[in-house]
């Protein structure tokens, strides 16, 4: 534990001592508030449905860029070679990395706040909707990081772990869109909603945790955990 | 203290260390020399763990040890060529990091002790990528000491570094207490700080033991007149003697010879020689010791 907080802190430092840290936190930070109060007005309802149905956008690219840069932070340093000889499991590398980027994710979600105390003041909106977003976009994005920073293990290209990462997502994505359910016949659409995390986030993120929910991102977290402890376990054959 | 029995390590099919064997023996500072390319950093990068031997086994004081295992970690101190470093953090906080996962007590104490040593302290909060290549490199040792590991590898600790910063690295690593496998390109200094050596050649152990004895080889150089090299050559090894080198100048074969055998020996075999070859003129016979930057091209020569 004590080396997985060491591991954590320094994956932490790397990132929050990034300027592009903060022009991102920034930019994205903008960006939600003025697509939500667009969508706020035009609707004219007091919810974060706006806000819950532009995530998964953001998510798709913003997992695999951080996971990308925390990886490749080690590979540009040469200081794998340091992390390979000191007394470390790759299981508590690959738990930090993971737990550093979620936090830098964590905060963009965190900057969306003000609007979900605006919509509390100008309206009366289920409250525990609003809980079971946020609990769907952390969900989501420790999911999105699982899968990308395991690819970002694949290879010491960079850009092409990048590309590979957000193909992946947004080809999940797409399995549960609805322009693509519709041209799919029935059985092979049910498939191809379980197997999309969207549907598991739109289920969570409207109010309705199921088994088959949880069962679907423990395994996905798992399956992709172990990739990414794998690919680190590869690199000392 | 640690032993490579037969260490193998491919790179897809190119083979980069055969059949590795040497020792480290405790409380010694063993040198690693071979040219670029001869499998010096591979080697140290095994013993430390970053990649596993193909085949072979690693014994640490007499037991066979897995170097991938994070607890046999803790007995080694490592310092990677180029010394990477992370750039965003202060040397307090990379030393922190680095003795909180080694666990050690007491840190602050002990970095604070390192960094006086290594006069460092005025730069333990300036961010690493500010520093200068010397600094770096002093952090980087620091590192490698924290927490008193009872086996250094240091692969080329004094790189890079200017005369004053290798004096001042050589002098404090020769002051530790403590067992230690270095690389280096600087043979004066390898011989200065080291009591034994390993040199490595294509993947191989070429030679290995205590300095003294390996710096003990008899050297003759002679200057010949009357003869061929190609003859000569043909003559010497029927008597287990080495050319080391050999030049034609005009008439005469400037040649330097060792062999395994004392001095006098290796002159009175080149003495019967010529009384041997009445066409033989004989006009140098100089004898000394070999110095570790001839034995090194002797014996990586390509």
């Amino acid at each position: 534990m004590k080396n997985f907080w060491a591991l954590y802190q320094k994956d932490l430092r790397f990132l929050f001592r990034q300027p592009l840290t903060f022009v991102f936190l920034a930019l994205l930070g903008l960006l939600n508030n003025w697509v939500f109060l667009n969508l706020l007005f035009l609707n004219r309802q007091a919810n974060l449905q706006a806000l819950w149905q532009n995530m998964p956008f953001f998510l798709i690219l913003l997992a695999p860029l951080i996971s990308t840069v925390i990886h490749d932070e080690e590979e540009k340093t040469g200081s794998w070679e340091i992390l390979a000889s000191l007394p470390l499991t790759e299981s508590a590398i690959v738990l930090a990395k993971l737990t550093a980027s979620l936090s830098l994710l964590a905060l963009a979600i965190v900057e969306t706040a003000p609007l979900a105390i605006t919509v509390a003041v100008i309206g009366h909106p289920d409250l525990g909707l609003i809980f079971s977003g946020y609990l769907a976009c952390m969900l989501l994005s420790i999911a999105y990081l699982t899968a990308s920073f395991s690819i970002a293990n694949l290879s010491r290209q960079s850009l092409a772990n990048f590309f590979l990462g957000f193909l992946l997502l947004l080809g999940d994505d797409l399995l549960g869109q609805e322009f693509v359910l519709a041209r799919l016949p029935g059985k092979i659409a049910l498939i191809s909603r379980y197997l999309s995390l969207r549907s598991h986030y739109q289920n969570i993120a409207g109010g309705l945790l199921t088994l088959g929910d949880i069962t679907f991102i423990a395994s996905w977290l798992l399956i992709f955990a172990i990739l990414a402890f794998l690919m680190i376990k590869r690199r000392r054959k | 203290m640690l032993r490579l029995v037969n260490i193998d390590k491919k790179f897809g099919r190119r083979l980069i260390l055969k059949k590795v064997n040497f020792e480290i023996k405790s409380g010694s500072i063993t040198g690693l020399l071979g040219v670029n390319g001869a499998g010096k950093t591979t080697t140290m990068r095994v013993i430390s763990g970053v990649f596993a031997a193909d085949k072979g086994q690693i014994l640490y004081r007499g037991q066979i040890v897995n170097p991938l295992d994070y607890r046999f970690h803790r007995q080694i101190g490592y310092l990677p060529e180029n010394n990477p470093l992370y750039p965003f953090l202060t040397p307090r906080e990379y030393l922190g990091f680095i003795g909180q996962i080694r666990q050690i007590p007491h840190l602050n104490k002990q970095i604070s002790k390192l960094a006086q040593a290594l006069f460092f302290v005025d730069h333990l909060q300036r961010p690493i990528h500010q520093l200068s290549k010397g600094y770096r490199q002093r952090v980087g040792l620091a590192a490698t000491l924290l927490g008193n590991p009872p086996l250094l590898i240091l692969d080329e600790p004094m790189a890079g570094l200017d005369p004053n910063q290798q004096r001042l690295v050589r002098n404090f690593i020769s002051r530790l207490k403590t067992t230690i496998l270095l690389s280096s390109h600087i043979l004066a200094e390898v011989q200065e700080i080291c009591n034994r050596v390993v040199i490595i050649n294509r993947g191989r152990i070429a030679s290995q033991g205590p300095m003294e004895q390996l710096l003990e080889k008899p050297m003759l150089k002679i200057t010949l007149e009357g003869t061929k090299i190609a003859f000569l050559k043909k003559i010497l090894k029927g008597k287990n003697i080495k050319i080391v080198h050999s030049q034609k100048q005009g008439k005469a074969i400037k040649l330097e010879l060792t062999m395994d055998k004392d001095m006098n020996m290796l002159r009175k075999i080149i003495w019967d020689l010529v009384r041997k070859h009445p066409k033989w003129q004989l006009y140098q016979l100089e004898s000394g010791r070999q110095k570790l930057d001839e034995i090194f091209q002797q014996l990586t020569r390509i």
